[in-house]
């Protein structure tokens, strides 16, 4: 044997034989499909795309090599997850040839998170112990706070879930303070970063909440909430949590210890304030209800008051009152009376001590005026004293000539006064007939006489 | 902490005696009046909330409170 025949050199082709594209494609599909009719492929998934049509497109790596899928709308339609780039995955189905471009491609009939099985397990074995503690329990649930003060949020500062939260916060207008607690939110870390998070704001007592927040994700990347440690630390907080994992159908171990599980991020910042406006509506509608009840309050005592005031005991009681208050006014006055005459003398003693020290000035000058003045005044009295005299008896003479125009003075000189039986003073005849009695007034004693007839 | 929803809630029990009509002029008055300071407490205690947002990061080992922009 040469060396060129060892080296295959001495090679002989067969008959040339030309295929159509078509054909060798379609001859190497044949041979691909029959072969690879049923196989398990495990890789990562990138160019995900999902067409209107429903059905799937995506390429499946690993390091070395790469290979196109297709999963058709009925096939994807009864995925439990959505598929996304970076995701590592299994994919069942056949093997075969897109004629059009000849590539070499997966038709998938079923897709599953790798994984996802063995987490399946995990969670339901875990959930079951915990439950069986008695941690999901509803009477160990904290009621959450509708207006905190400040709010707890524990999530990595890059998440979307994040921003949906302080966009909620920022639009319902409260005031609300929020301090954030950073913490990976996926990977080996995040449980622990997590629960330290937890443990942090139970130690500083600085927020009246805490929102444990991811956004949606794999049921891989959200294996860090069914942690067992994280949900015995969300289990013994003493603020109330709020756990707000991935998307609404997404639930994890933390969902059940929390406080309150919020179906997303933004439905739990929807949980945890109510909007500025419905609290002050409702502080304003009770302050209003308070003032009408007060109102009320006060109708009915006025009214009662009326009551009594209409009802004799209360009348009595005025009375008393007014008695007392009459009483009081005279109190009063005499106590003015009094002071007033204190001071009264208290001002004649003054005016006597001011006359004392006028007089000190000028006694001597007085001394001299007084002897004169005494003489004088003597004089006075005298010619007074005379006048006074002669008054009284022309008074006494006025008297006596008064005395004669009196009706008395009359009948002293011998007139009568006619008085009818009734004592009415008679002045014309006409006024009596023949038979009545009349009365006589003389000078001294009445006479009683009949009227025998009379002269108009 | 918290302290609005406590004041809110007793607010509220105040406002539901009062509205009951069952307790006697001297007693209404005093629940008015707390009323009335709960109301002013409330309202403050709205006011008072300043909306900061902040992040807690670590500064030589310790956690720190900082200004936090989205």
């Amino acid at each position: 044997m040469s060396a060129s025949d060892q080296l295959g050199l001495a090679f002989t082709p067969a008959a040339r034989r030309t295929w159509t594209v078509h054909d060798l494609v379609a001859a190497v599909r044949t041979h691909v499909e029959r072969e690879y009719t049923d196989i398990w492929v495990e890789g990562e998934i990138s160019n995900f795309r999902a067409h209107d049509s429903g059905h799937l497109y995506f390429t499946l790596k690993d390091e070395n090599a790469q290979i196109r899928v297709v999963m058709f709308r009925s096939s994807a339609r009864l995925l439990r997850f959505r598929p996304e780039n970076g995701m590592q995955v299994v994919a069942r189905g056949r093997v075969t040839i897109y004629e059009e471009r000849g590539e070499l491609q997966i038709s998938a009939e079923y897709l599953e998170p790798k994984g996802a099985g063995a987490l399946q397990i995990a969670f339901e074995q875990l959930k079951a112990k915990l439950e069986a503690e008695g941690l999901f329990d509803a009477a160990r649930k904290k009621p959450v706070p509708t207006l905190p003060h400040t709010i707890g949020i524990v999530t990595s500062p890059q998440a979307a879930a994040l921003r949906d939260i302080l966009n909620i916060l920022r639009r319902r207008h409260h005031g609300a303070n929020v301090l954030i607690y950073p913490a990976q939110v996926q990977g080996e870390a995040a449980a622990l970063e997590v629960s330290a998070g937890v443990r942090h704001f139970n130690k500083t007592r600085g927020v009246d909440v805490i929102i444990v927040a991811r956004g949606g994700g794999s049921a891989e990347d959200l294996a860090a909430f069914n942690h067992e440690g994280l949900a015995r630390t969300i289990a013994a907080s003493e603020i109330p949590v709020i756990s707000a994992i991935g998307h609404e159908t997404d639930f994890t171990i933390i969902d059940f210890v929390a406080d309150l599980r919020a179906p997303t991020p933004s439905a739990a910042a929807e949980l945890v304030i109510r909007s500025r406006q419905e609290v002050e509506e409702q502080t304003s509608g009770l302050l209003g209800r308070l003032e009408k009840a007060m109102r009320y309050h006060l109708l009915m005592a006025r009214q009662s008051l009326t009551e009594l005031a209409q009802h004799g005991a209360f009348g009595r009681m005025m009375d008393l009152i007014h008695r007392r208050g009459q009483r009081l006014d005279e109190l009063v006055y005499r106590l003015g009376q009094v002071q007033r005459g204190i001071l009264e003398k208290q001002r004649r003693r003054f005016e006597t001590l001011s006359a004392a020290v006028r007089h000190y000035d000028v006694r001597r000058v007085l001394s001299g005026m007084k002897k004169d003045l005494a003489a004088q005044t003597t004089g006075l009295i005298s010619v007074f004293r005379n006048s006074l005299l002669e008054r009284r008896v022309r008074v006494e003479r006025m008297d006596t000539a008064l005395q004669a125009l009196s009706p008395l003075a009359i009948l002293d000189r011998g007139y009568a006064l006619v008085f009818d039986a009734s004592g009415k003073l008679l002045k014309d005849a006409r006024k009596v007939k023949a038979g009545d009695e009349i009365s006589a007034r003389l000078a001294k004693g009445t006479v009683r006489a009949e009227v025998k007839g009379k002269k108009a | 902490m918290a302290k609005f929803e406590e004041c809110l809630q007793r607010l509220e029990k105040i406002v539901q005696e009062l509205e009951k009509g069952e307790v006697p002029l001297e007693k209404s008055l005093t629940l008015f009046e707390e009323g009335m300071q709960l109301s002013a407490t409330c309202r403050k205690e709205l006011e008072q909330a300043e909306g900061k947002v902040e992040i807690l990061l670590k500064q030589n080992g310790k956690l720190q409170a900082e200004s936090f922009e989205s």
